[in-house]
């Protein structure tokens, strides 16, 4: 072989190198969103099975707030059914939209549930309940944070992939873009749920 | 800098410390052999005591190395620490897993089990461990009692950043190296402190206190001392930098300065020891969360809790957080009449609040209610009437502001016919007074379709609408009563527009300024300013305010959309002449 097909060789070598090294480094990108994917999946489901405890465990006080509760119980199923539909397909931008939806109005329903608590002395009294509220209020971090973590991963994903040279091969390979959890619903549901005893 | 970057350099931070440790047993030997001198003994008794002196350093270190490897498990027993049992615990124990698990969500790493100390009520919480998958953290009684929800979330936050920043394999490297440079002065201070810890009722360790014994340990506590200084000397090098990392990355988990800053504040503001006083805590001081050991003679191992505050989060509002979290009412510093600076309460809004009847403040609840107190406000006889009335004078504009989130719940129709209602009612007795118009049109502003949207900006200068502006300025400086010329002249100054003298009483008709306002209303935003501040002028020209001069100029402010000046805002309403 002449000098020229020596070098031809080696760049066509390095090119399939460089290839690879992109390929990997986007996998172990891709799985690590997905894996934080699955961590708010987890987080969700503890919330959706705490619900019905919470709302058995107050029915009995709350007579006259049978409205907060069924929508409560309504926001629960939605929400359900998205998180199976988002489950499916991670970083599908509809599928997460349409959950980031559902949650943003069970998080609502929850914390109306939690103000009307308020007005209620026997139920803030109640050990049973205030054990569920401190799970609940648990719970709502978690999923907070863990939509956190995913966002992150997400955002490092994203970067990679769309910065030189991995933008190059990053198409041919199939790998899209992936969709952020973004904050849901008016200013009033992004505010912290502060309880006030005035 | 990422985990392994931070990991390696832990590990070079390591070697280093091995010279240090070296010349620091050189000198804890050097100590004995300088007590032994003025005997003037031969040569081998100096080797002797080289000999067992370096020997009991080495076998110590070695030891509590090995007995160490274990990892945190052994910290934990170490100090005495229960394990909390998720299956089994109180609602604050919970309440504390809780915490740790989210925090472990936040920062990626496996959930560590956590410890308490039971018998301490300091606020402080530490963690160790040789990897992140073997942490245990360890929370005194004090802080899971003291701490808020989200600040105990802020410190769990930083000691999951010493997990993911490898200083806690170092700190407990540190721990295993150095307990041989203190043993001496600790088994001297350990006599003595027996008969200490006898005389407080807290029996730590069967024991027969002795006076000889005593004696005996504060003398190889002092020979042993160049020991335990080197000893804090190395943890404060390494420890210190560590702390402000830690502060940061609670701020990277929780996304929320002010739990970490808040946490450290409750500890000022609770006046709360930080020290722990179980057995062996001072060779872990350098893992705590704060000063867990602290002595006049020795370098902290953390830095000055204020210090940590301002560099995690500058624009922390301790007062703001303190009046919320503690109920500390906020001072501030004001002249009185002497002259001498005094402290004053100013939250005057929770005191406003407080001097409502309570029927009435029942009633602002309710849309009926609040409704009921404003036809009240206006001169209506109905059941509110007689509890609004002795309060009216002064609070017309607090009773307003608290009657509108409850009227504002309502649709739109329904609030059109209250201001509608109230209009009437204004009207019905063929006058309208100057209380009544700012009451009228300060509901009218909050309760109008669209109130609260942004407004167009349809005029750029005052110039534009220097008619509109003019009839306001000259309603202040009417409302002033005597000495209308010399209000009116003052918040002309600011505006500089070539007035001469203020719009005559007759031309004021309420049709006038609700137009006048109106219009400027649409005045561009950076230009409102300077249009209140005219009126503040003129209302303050002679040194007071009156109820009248400040209620309109809120009614002014409401109207604009635009703040009120700051010190302004900040004046008491009981400062306010009849």
């Amino acid at each position: 072989m002449s000098t020229g097909g020596w070098i031809a060789a080696a760049v066509a070598v390095a090119l399939v190198l460089f290839a690879i090294a992109v390929y990997n480094r986007l996998v172990v990108l891709r799985n690590r969103f997905r894996n934080a994917f699955s961590q708010i999946d987890v987080q969700l489901k503890r919330r959706y099975d705490l619900i019905p405890n919470l709302v058995e465990s107050v029915k009995g006080y709350l007579q006259h707030e049978r409205q907060t509760l069924e929508a409560v119980t309504k926001a629960r199923g939605d929400a359900v059914s998205a998180a199976q539909r988002a489950a499916a397909a991670p970083g599908d931008a509809a599928a997460m939209q349409g959950l980031a939806q559902a949650e943003g109005v069970l998080g609502g329903a929850l914390g109306r549930l939690l103000a009307v608590f308020e007005s209620y002395p026997d139920l803030k009294a109640n050990q049973n309940v205030l054990g569920l509220q401190e799970e609940l209020t648990s719970t709502e971090n978690r999923v907070a944070f863990a939509r956190q973590a995913y966002n992150d991963s997400v955002m490092e994903y994203n970067t990679r992939r769309e910065s030189f040279p991995d933008n190059l091969l990053a198409g041919a390979f199939g790998f899209s873009a992936a969709e952020l959890l973004q904050a849901t619903g008016t200013a009033e549901e992004r505010r912290a749920p502060k309880v006030s005893f005035t | 800098m990422d985990f392994f970057e931070q990991q390696e350099q832990a590990r070079r931070t390591t070697r280093r410390l091995v010279l240090w440790y070296a010349l620091a047993a050189v000198s804890v030997v050097a100590s004995f052999c300088a007590v032994a001198a003025p005997f003037g003994p031969p040569l081998q008794v100096y080797m002797a005591i080289a000999a067992i002196v370096g020997g009991c350093i080495l076998v110590v270190s070695a030891y509590r190395i090995w007995q160490l490897s274990e990892g945190g498990e052994a910290v934990a027993s170490l100090l005495g620490a229960r394990y909390v049992d998720p299956w089994k615990c109180s609602p604050t124990e919970r309440r504390l897993l809780n915490v740790v698990e989210e925090m472990a969500i936040a920062s990626g790493i496996t959930v560590p089990p956590v410890y308490l100390l039971e018998r301490e009520t300091a606020i402080n919480a530490l963690v160790a461990g040789h990897t992140p998958h073997q942490a245990v953290i360890i929370v005194t009684h004090g802080a899971v009692q003291q701490l808020s929800r989200e600040e105990l979330q802020g410190v769990m936050g930083h000691e999951f950043s010493h997990i993911l920043n490898g200083d806690m394999a170092l700190n407990l490297r540190l721990v295993g190296i150095l307990a041989g440079l203190t043993w001496f002065s600790e088994q001297g201070e350990k006599l003595v402190y027996r008969a200490a810890w006898q005389a407080k009722g807290v029996p730590r360790e069967e024991s027969n206190p002795d006076a000889i014994s005593a004696l005996l340990g504060g003398l190889v506590a002092f020979i042993g001392f160049p020991g335990s200084f080197a000893a804090d000397a190395i943890k404060a090098a390494i420890s210190r930098q560590r702390e402000f990392l830690a502060d940061a990355a609670s701020v990277q988990f929780t996304r929320n300065p002010e739990a970490i800053a808040g946490a450290l504040d409750s500890i000022l503001a609770l006046r709360a020891p930080t020290a722990v006083l179980a057995l062996h805590s001072e060779q872990l001081s350098h893992m705590f969360f704060a000063l867990a050991v602290s002595r006049w003679w020795s370098f902290s191992t953390h830095p000055p809790i204020e210090e940590r505050i301002r560099r995690v989060y500058p624009r922390f509002l301790r007062d703001d957080y303190r009046a919320t979290r503690h109920g500390i009412r906020r001072e501030v510093a004001v002249l009185d009449d002497a002259g001498n600076v005094i402290p004053k309460t100013i939250d005057f809004a929770a005191r406003l609040l407080a001097e409502l009847p309570m029927v009435v403040r029942e009633a602002l609840r309710q849309p009926e209610g609040a409704q009921a107190a404003m036809f009240a406000l206006a001169g209506q006889a109905n059941r509110l009437t007689p509890h609004v009335q002795p309060v009216a004078r002064s609070h017309m504009l607090t009773l307003a502001d608290l009657a509108v989130p409850a009227i504002k719940a309502q649709k739109q129709p329904e609030r059109d016919r209250f201001l509608a209602d109230l209009a009437a009612l204004v009207v019905s007795d063929r006058r309208v007074t100057l209380r009544e118009l700012v009451l009228l049109t300060l509901l009218r502003q909050r309760l109008r379709e669209g109130a609260g949207q942004p407004i167009s900006t349809q005029f750029q200068k005052v110039e534009e609408i220097a008619a509109d502006a003019h009839v306001v300025v000259s309603l202040v400086a009417l409302a002033a009563g005597a000495g209308v010329q010399a209000a009116f002249e003052k918040g002309a100054a600011v505006l500089k527009l070539g007035w001469r003298s203020p719009l005559a009483a007759e031309q004021m008709t309420s049709a006038t300024i609700g137009g006048a306002l109106e219009r400027l209303r649409h005045l561009a935003p950076f230009a409102k300013p300077g249009l209140l501040k005219a009126c503040v002028e003129a209302a303050g020209a002679d040194g007071v305010f009156r109820i009248a001069e400040a209620e309109l100029i809120r009614m002014v402010a409401a109207t604009l959309d635009c703040p009120l000046p700051p010190d302004f805002a900040a004046l008491d309403p009981k400062s306010w002449a009849g």
